[in-house]
């Protein structure tokens, strides 16, 4: 491996494998050649010419960041790995609510049982329905504000990220309790009224107004986790200068 | 001729911008231009050259194309519309900029 080798594995370490590293490698390695030429041409020693086409180059440490942050930025726009991130998250968004349950369940959370059972407990309803609508919409957008915090518009990705999770659980809740009291999709008013009113519903807080609020809340977590991700970003970056 | 980063820092996409404006330019020859145009003021480290460029091309204002130069490949980058949008607004807020600027240094204030 020659030293121009050295320095670009350096530079592109942390770029992601695909069409722009490949690109990015050729420019590196055209311009070093030139420069190289050009010190030869001028006289330069062998080890004088490398010293002086590194020292031209700059530091590959700090190269590096730039590099990757620009790879990321580039795959961040694929729309391929955007669709990847988003179905992440939905399984990011699945689990969290399955150990939730479970959490909830060993707690002694249950709908007609348990310790604590939430039939005929408004208090308890709600305290169910908005942790397993926090929870789980937070841990998916904190994936999501760090896996597309490259993207140039990191906020409208997230946000149509949770509007994908806000779909899957509307879907999914609804969807469940439609086979589960054989009443289609299309019927909502009566649904929306089975699965709230009666005994034994699936989720009983799950009315119109929860799934416009938890809209609502999608909404503010894509908007604001993306803010959080940026300012840590800006303050490790900071601190990190501050070291230099 | 040297002068403090802080001074240069923000000015390398409108300098790049410009340089486009005139013609197509690959990496080496832009870091060139750059250095022969402003008497090595406005030299750069020439590794970070590339990601600026890059950053430029995801935000529309260039674009980037190969062409066959000496029996090889070589990218070579070119000003977008957008890009000469962003240029004649920077040059008219870099005018505003400089004219307040020299206002102060030369004591317009009438001091």
């Amino acid at each position: 491996m020659t030293w121009q080798d050295e320095f670009i594995k350096v530079c592109l370490k942390k770029v992601p494998a695909g069409a722009y590293r490949i690109r990015t490698e050729a420019e590196l390695r055209e311009h070093m050649e030139i420069l190289i030429q050009e010190r030869r041409a001028a006289g330069a020693g062998e080890e004088q010419l490398r010293r002086e086409v590194l020292a031209r180059m700059g530091d590959p440490a700090r190269l590096q960041k730039a590099y990757q942050a620009e790879g990321l930025r580039r795959k961040a726009l694929e729309p391929r790995y955007i669709a990847e991130c988003w179905l992440t998250s939905v399984v990011w968004m699945e689990l969290c609510w399955f150990v939730l349950y479970l959490l909830l369940a060993a707690v002694g959370f249950g709908n007609d049982s348990g310790a604590f059972p939430l039939y005929a407990h408004p208090g308890r309803t709600l305290f169910v329905g908005a942790v397993s609508a926090v929870l789980p919409t937070l841990v998916s957008g904190w994936y999501l504000s760090g896996a597309l915090r490259f993207h140039l518009h990191p906020k409208r990705m997230v946000c149509a990220g949770l509007g994908l999770i806000w779909l899957v659980i509307c879907l999914e809740q609804l969807g469940l309790s439609a086979l589960a009291y054989g009443i289609p999709l299309w019927r909502l008013g009566e649904l929306f009224a089975r699965l709230s009113g009666g005994s034994d519903p699936t989720f009983p807080w799950f009315t119109p107004l929860y799934a416009g609020l938890l809209l609502v809340w999608c909404l503010l977590v894509g908007i604001g986790l993306p803010q959080v991700r940026r300012a840590l970003d800006a303050r490790g970056a900071g601190e990190e200068a501050g070291q230099n | 001729m040297k002068v403090d980063k802080e001074l240069t820092k923000g000015s390398h996409e409108l300098i790049l911008l410009k340089l486009l404006s005139r013609k197509d330019m690959y990496g080496y020859e832009l870091i060139q231009e750059m250095s022969l145009l402003s008497e090595q003021v406005f030299a750069m480290s020439q590794g970070s050259l590339y990601p600026f460029l890059h950053g430029l091309e995801d935000r529309g204002l260039i674009q980037s194309y190969t062409r066959e130069a000496g029996g090889r490949e070589r990218r070579y980058y070119r000003l977008t519309p957008a890009g000469q949008g962003a240029l004649e607004e920077k040059e008219r807020q870099w005018g505003i900029y400089t004219r307040a600027m020299e206002r102060i240094l030369k004591g317009a204030w009438g001091g």
